[in-house]
């Protein structure tokens, strides 16, 4: 199957049609590209379990600490557990990559593969409205509100610009 | 070079924005996403064009971002650290070694671990420099930001797309 896309341009005053061929659809291994990276950010913030399994890899616990601390707060009040251990980012960010995981997984299984912008935006708007009372103090944080906004965003934003990751690593024939 | 002087520009500014605490508690991981648009409209500016932006474009930039950020922040942090001789991982120290007392290994291994992240505490405390702490941010920020600053690119080119067409 072909799909065709089509763009635009503004600064043309004339009409004019961008449209960019996709050759064919990503191979198998591309799709799961992004899945695996997903993946294994996953199995990274989830290291205090990974590490009831394998002790000794008690030695990339400060490393990877750091390395979760450059994307998210990790106040130890909002961590999100599995089965008692806490993970190395907070519910929201938790809430974001698992979501992100499952679209990834839907593409793979080809269950869902679009989404509009509006749809994104709408299922975005949980997420800012929660961290927006959350901070203004009309309610306090919960972390399952925040795991179940940020499963929202990171789904629809992962379905939003899946198509965009995929382009990365296509053929494709521009004709103008 | 002049075509990724926005992802410098834009670097820049993400770099900077790391080490000021107040946005970095903000803003969260959004900083490199954000600076990665901050490119790609830079660019569009530069070359006076608001029409289709390439997505391979976007995702370069963004990644270039990322990895501008990722050495502009290292270096701040590194240099702040030698003045100050004082850091984020003094203060997280005690936590982290709370944190290792509970999980269930030998208490060699914990001393082991424990003993590694006082060297690095000790030698920033007295020098403001420690090799592993560098190499460590270094590592760390170069894939991180390089992973956002895509993320970013790839967003802010579909975004910018959406509204031109």
């Amino acid at each position: 199957m072909v799909k065709i896309y089509t763009y635009s341009p503004q600064n043309l005053f004339r009409f004019t049609k961008l449209k960019i061929k996709l050759n064919k659809k990503p191979k198998f291994f591309l799709r799961i590209i992004p899945t695996l990276i997903i993946f294994i950010w996953i199995i990274g913030f989830c290291w205090e379990l990974i590490l009831s399994l394998f002790p000794n890899s008690i030695y990339l616990l400060p490393f990877l600490k750091y390395n979760y601390s450059l994307v998210c707060h990790i106040e130890t009040e909002k961590l999100f557990s599995i089965f008692g251990y806490n993970t190395l980012v907070c519910s929201r960010c938790v809430g974001i990559y698992f979501g992100s995981f499952f679209s990834s997984i839907l593409i793979i299984a080809r269950a869902n593969r679009y989404i509009s912008r509006k749809s994104f935006l709408l299922l975005s708007l949980p997420l800012l409205l929660d961290v927006t009372f959350t901070s203004l103090g009309i309610y306090g944080y919960s972390k399952i509100m925040a795991l179940i906004t940020g499963f929202l965003l990171g789904s629809a934003g992962f379905i939003y610009i899946h198509v965009e990751i995929f382009q990365l690593f296509k053929n494709r024939k521009a004709i103008s | 070079m002049k075509k990724y002087l926005p992802a410098i520009v834009a670097g820049f500014g993400a770099g900077v924005l790391h080490v000021v605490p107040l946005t970095k508690a903000l803003t969260c991981c959004l900083v490199v996403p954000l600076a990665a648009v901050a490119a790609i409209l830079l660019e569009q500016k530069s070359e006076g064009t608001s029409g289709h932006f390439d997505i391979k474009r976007g995702a370069i930039l963004g990644l270039f971002t990322g990895l501008f950020a990722a050495l502009f922040g290292s270096f701040f942090d590194i240099f702040i650290t030698f003045i100050t001789k004082n850091n984020d991982i003094i203060f997280a120290f005690n936590e982290l070694t709370e944190m290792i007392d509970t999980i269930p290994v030998s208490d060699e291994v914990k001393e082991e671990v424990i003993s590694l992240m006082k060297t690095v505490v000790d030698s920033i405390k007295d020098t403001g420099f420690s090799t592993l702490y560098a190499i460590s941010i270094i590592f760390n920020n170069l894939i991180v930001n390089s992973i956002f600053g895509l993320i970013g690119g790839l967003v802010g080119a579909k975004i910018l797309n959406a509204k031109n067409s």
